[in-house]
């Protein structure tokens, strides 16, 4: 499709939008009321460009053909542009504009030369009610986005338009936010250009005054950000673009942080069980218990009665230390994280099969031809649903997508096919896809007899499946779309259809070469933990033999918060934990098992108060700095304490990365 | 996905009389504020009215209030009465409709034709939409035909909101069968099997004609065995930018009246997400015609792009007031010459396509009644309303009538509209544009002409525009 924009031809693949087709070849078109993440709106009139043969039209709604000419920006484009933006500004109060300067809205009054020229407030317009959500409509400029992004995103009804025309208002189920059904998600601080709805916390500690570079690790794609202090508080994340293309721009990245880090359950000293409930001691006193707990628990029971349990991220070097205790110091085999509490060891398996294969880097996913999304990656890797979206939607590649959920997801109207589908159906979905490929008969016969066991036996599987032609449509609709290499699975882990899928990759790898498979694991995301330490026996130890081994410990350890709200069996390792004599927890809040299980909580920092390096999912090392100092001894330092107590040496950070670095190596060539 | 039925007690506050109801209501519209001298107390008491009343389809008798009922003159100008010869019979009961030979062009379509031959010979008649926007009728039909989707849905738009209009009105008051019957034809030929009548509340008659021509209408077909589509009839609750067919379609959800900006269309993604075809009642009117005569005999009527006739309504400051069916192609000076003149003063302008269209000089009568001819002199066809005003009438107080209607009707979605129309009413509600304003007056018009969602930004613009033109001595100092 060719298509001339101010007089130079461009040729795009798909049918876009203009305001997507514009942005991919870089050309700035001011929007106010588009946001990626909804569908087009046309409420602001700023992203208005000219067609020959239409004339002005709104480029968010209107797509591309083949041979249209566009014209961007000129004299009388820029002056209604201009226009548009005067009236909104004339309705806007005065002051923000300097106060704010990175809203979109004020970003576009500066550009045209506008400020806002209200003097007065109305201030029965401000809503204080919400601990996390700050709102003053009189700064609203009735884009909506909090509305739609409420109602179509969020799958909620908090924010609600009421009247109509000039005295059209916006305002919260029930009036008041904080009484409202909010769940404090922070969408709609995220896609409001004008900070009529602004997070409570950059209004109480006001703009940052500087920017620390540092990473997210609140999920396994650990976003480049900057993290925005102000008065020495942490009131802001944004992306680092410059590193990672829409990095951070998920919601999670953005506003969760502050319920973790902001969390009324945060706690900053290590806490005791007694009979009076908590009692406070120093990090020493904790350190000495619990060291002399493992010793005794070692020589009354033997190493393998100490287990540990990573229930959340920590860092490479704090790995390196982690596996030297177990190890080397208390010698147990018992160290599990949350990924092989949930699905046992045979996830490592299929990760060693991917193991020779090249790496997607996240940036690297534009050039990839066909994505199929598997699994809900919007809800537990946002960026990466973001990534792919934005991609499709500039007409990079194609975007399949298939799930389970029950629920609103952007990437299901934002893909070239979306099905949904139950798991017992995927798995017969993969099984027609590899039924109508194998039929083909142009696939690489001998690439499968080196990976399959018996191929010939699988042949014969793949063709006595009795399948509903339903699911074969489904199947023929995919084939169709794959019509670009190399193709990606994008896969949120899952046990129940891993095996069939890692065949229908096998099969696809045979027929289309370039195929790669990227598992994603949400629960903890704990993936480092696969990477870093080797287990024997991949066979032996499912997910129900793990919390069976749980149940038999004398002591354990659990490092990192929501092991339980992780958890995929719940109720079994309730049981399991409630039989163990004596857990310690080692998070920065505390959680369901701190509160129930522990004897012994000792604190840890969020990722805003510790440094070290993070693995991404994609094999990237990435920083996190230290943004606050508020005395909480990091995990690294709370091992290394133990480790003198135990008897063993202390390693310093630069040497446990060293060392690190040398194992991710040897495990995965990067 | 599309959420319906949202939460009504916001939405409500969207419509005017969704939740009030007045012992009487007195009309606010254009035709009665052109014509209130007759009845200043009138025009007072719609002033002062909360919510206000803007027309009541009864502008052969402004000013006019609920509480009175007269029927307008029906003539025919035409070669052939395609309309009003039902309007002119007294249709009672559907018996008498069809002795008039009533019914037959739809048990023929789905009997002996196609559905593709339907939407064809619709094509082939030229007939485009009377709602105003006079989109071809076969073409819109074409387009959902073709979209895959088992569920269809048609949509009867008689939400006649333009003040001045009548003609739907009287289609549905006095002619309730053949409305419905056009809807069936165009129901059968875009494949819906599910009908939805929009009618204003300020036509309560026409909303219990349509009601009880439809129970007869079913009896009859389920005695025939033949199924015909589920036919459902809304009501309007005050708001005139429902009118607009994307916003109407959201009305009809549930969800706040805002008119979506296209593409998609409705024939694409309409009500329910479904492709929908929402046709306009004289346009559907006109459909059993064709049907029976074949497209090209509808054709033959009416002239250039514009073909077959169209009802037009004249308002009280006429000789004689109501409504005419004319052929395209008759030039306004003969509409006038055929009511009449003016019972009183001189013609001043016309208001055609009212209230968000240009003003038409005495000096430009000789234009032919035309979707195309009227836009060139910076007017637009409309509902066929013609609102005449003499010299009682002072232009910037017309203007501001208009904006502040615009503004008040403004859904508020898009910028322009819910701020400019404001912004020009309150310029002008001085009694004149100075001249420094100017520059800023002409920014905003022409942002509401070109960058309007709907309709009604850009007719707001349209309208200031050409008073601007062609009034300007009389509105800028």
């Amino acid at each position: 499709m060719k298509v001339k924009i101010n007089g130079v031809e461009y040729t795009y693949d798909k049918k876009i939008t203009i305001l997507n087709a514009l942005k991919d070849k870089g050309f700035d078109v001011p929007t106010l009321c588009y946001d990626e993440r909804l569908s087009p709106f046309g409420s602001c009139r700023l992203c208005l460009v000219k067609v020959k043969g239409k004339g002005i039209v709104t480029s968010c709604n209107n797509f591309i053909e083949d041979g249209i000419e566009i014209v961007t920006d000129d004299d009388e484009i820029e002056k209604l542009r201009k226009t548009n933006l005067k009236l909104l500004a004339e309705n806007y109060p005065k002051g923000y504009k300097d106060k704010y300067p990175y809203k979109k809205f004020h970003e576009l009054m500066n550009k045209y030369g506008l400020d806002g020229y209200k003097y007065e407030e109305d201030k029965k317009l401000y809503d204080t009610s919400h601990p996390y959500i700050y709102v003053n409509m009189n700064r609203c400029i009735n884009c909506y986005n909090c509305v739609r992004v409420c109602e179509d995103v969020i799958g909620k009804l908090v924010w609600r338009s009421i009247n109509r025309g000039f005295n059209t208002l916006i305002v919260a189920e029930g009036d008041k936010l904080g009484k409202s059904s909010c769940i404090s998600c922070r969408s709609c601080i995220d896609v409001c250009p004008t900070g009529a709805i602004e997070d409570a916390f950059v209004i109480k500690y006001g703009y940052p005054n500087e920017f620390i570079d540092s990473s997210c690790t609140l999920c396994s794609i650990t976003c480049p950000i900057k993290v925005g202090v102000s008065n020495g508080k942490p009131v802001m994340i944004y992306g680092n673009e410059s590193k990672l293309k829409l990095s951070a721009s998920c919601i999670v990245g953005k506003y969760q942080w502050e319920n973790l880090y902001y969390s009324n359950d945060r706690i900053y000293f290590p806490l005791q069980r007694s009979e009076n409930g908590w009692k406070k001691i120093s990090y020493d006193e904790a350190l000495d218990i619990l060291s002399n707990r493992i010793k005794e628990t070692v020589n009354n029971y033997g190493p393998n009665s100490v287990g540990i349990i990573l229930a959340n991220r920590i860092s490479l070097e704090e790995h390196y230390l982690l596996n030297l205790i177990a190890k080397d110091v208390i010698k147990t085999n018992n160290v599990f994280d949350i990924i092989e509490l949930n699905y046992g060891y045979s996830v490592r398996k299929y990760l060693s099969n991917l193991n020779k294969e090249k790496i997607i880097k996240a940036n690297d996913i534009q050039s990839l031809g066909t994505i199929i999304a598997i699994g809900d990656i919007e809800k537990h890797h946002p960026t990466i649903s973001s990534i792919l979206i934005d991609n499709m939607e500039k007409g990079k590649l194609n975007l399949i997508s298939i799930d389970d959920v029950n629920d609103y997801r952007s990437i299901h109207e934002q893909s070239d096919f979306y099905s949904r589908v139950s798991q017992e159906k995927m798995i017969n979905l993969f099984r027609a896809l590899e039924f109508l490929i194998i039929s083909q008969e142009n696939y690489d016969k001998r690439y499968l007899e080196e990976h399959f066991e018996n191929f010939d036996n699988f042949l014969n599987k793949i063709k006595s499946y009795n399948l509903d032609n339903e699911i074969k449509e489904i199947a023929e609709n995919i084939l169709k779309i794959i019509n670009k290499l190399p193709v990606a699975l994008f896969f949120e882990f899952n046990n129940y259809i891993a095996e069939e899928l890692f065949n229908l990759y096998l099969i696809m790898k045979s027929f289309y070469a370039k195929v790669y498979l990227i598992p994603l694991f949400s629960n903890g995301n704990v993936i480092e933990h696969l990477y870093l330490t080797n287990k024997d026996d991949l066979n032996l130890k499912t997910n129900n033999k793990i919390i069976d081994i749980i149940r038999n410990l004398k002591t354990l350890i659990i490092i990192g918060n929501n092991l339980i709200a992780n958890s995929i069996n719940r109720d079994e390792l309730i049981k399991s934990l409630s039989n163990v004599d004596f857990i310690t927890e080692i998070t920065p809040i505390i959680d369901t098992s701190a509160k129930y299980y522990a004897k012994l909580i000792i604190p840890s920092p969020t990722f805003l108060e510790k440094s070290g390096h993070y693995l991404s999912y994609d094999f990237d090392i990435r920083e996190v700095n230290k943004i606050v100092n508020n005395g909480l001894k990091q995990e690294f330092d709370i091992f290394n304490d133990l480790i003198i107590r135990l008897g063993g040496k202390v390693v310093d950070q630069k040497e446990s990365y060293n060392k690190v670095i040398t194992n991710i190596k040897f495990i995965n060539p990067l | 996905m599309i959420r319906i039925n949202l939460p009504k007690t916001e939405i409500n506050t969207f419509y005017t009389f969704s939740d009030k109801e007045l012992p009487e209501e007195y009309c606010r519209g254009l035709s009665c504020f052109v014509n209130r001298s007759e009845k200043p107390n009138y025009w007072n008491k719609a002033k002062d009215q909360y919510p206000r009343t803007y027309c009541l389809g009864k502008c052969y008798l402004s000013p006019s209030s609920t509480h009175e009922e007269s029927y307008p003159m029906i003539e025919v100008l035409s070669r052939e009465p395609i309309l009003s010869k039902f309007l002119n019979s007294k249709l009672d009961t559907l018996n008498d409709y069809i002795k008039l030979g009533g019914m037959n062009s739809y048990t023929y379509a789905i009997t002996s034709m196609n559905q593709i031959d339907v939407i064809n010979e619709v094509k082939r008649s030229g007939l485009r939409g009377r709602g105003g926007a006079g989109f071809p009728t076969g073409i819109k039909w074409e387009s959902a035909y073709n979209k895959k989707e088992k569920k269809k849905y048609l949509i009867v738009n008689g939400d006649e909101g333009d003040p001045g209009a009548f003609s739907d009105r009287f289609l549905m008051e006095f002619s309730p069968y053949l409305v419905i019957e056009g809807a069936l034809i165009a129901a059968y030929a875009i494949g819906a099997d599910e009908i939805y009548f929009y009618i204003r509340r300020e036509y309560p008659k026409s909303l219990y004609r349509i009601k009880s021509a439809l129970i007869e209408i079913k009896n009859y077909f389920k005695k025939k065995n033949v199924t015909i589509p589920k036919i459902n009839v809304e009501i309007g609750k005050g708001s005139y930018v429902v009118g607009e067919e994307t916003a109407l379609i959201n009305a009809l959800m549930g969800r706040r009246p805002e008119p979506t900006s296209r593409p998609p269309y409705p024939t694409e993604k309409g009500l329910f997400g479904k492709p929908t075809v929402v046709n306009n009642v004289e346009t559907l009117s006109n459909i059993p015609y064709i049907i029976s005569n074949g497209g090209s005999k509808y054709y033959e009527f009416g002239f250039s792009k514009s073909r077959g006739t169209k009802l037009i309504s004249l308002n009280s400051l006429f000789k004689k007031p109501g409504l005419y069916e004319v052929e395209f192609g008759i030039t306004l000076e003969e509409i006038i010459k055929n009511a009449g003149g003016l019972k009183r003063g001189t013609l001043k302008g016309l208001l055609i396509g009212a209230p968000l269209s240009g003003i038409i000089m005495p000096d430009e009568l000789n234009t032919r009644l035309g979707y195309e001819e009227l836009r060139e002199i910076g007017s637009s066809l409309g509902h066929g309303n013609i609102i005449a005003f003499n010299e009682e009438t002072n232009i910037s107080e017309l203007l501001y009538e208009i904006l502040d209607f615009a503004s008040y009707e403004s859904c508020g979605k898009c910028t322009p509209c819910r701020l400019g129309t404001k912004k020009l009413r309150d310029l002008i509600s001085k009694g004149f544009f100075d001249k420094n304003e100017l520059n800023d007056v002409y920014d905003i018009l022409e942002s509401l002409r070109r960058t309007s969602l709907c309709g009604l930004g850009i007719g707001a613009g349209e309208v200031t525009f050409s008073i601007l033109n062609k009034y300007n001595n009389e509105v800028v100092k």
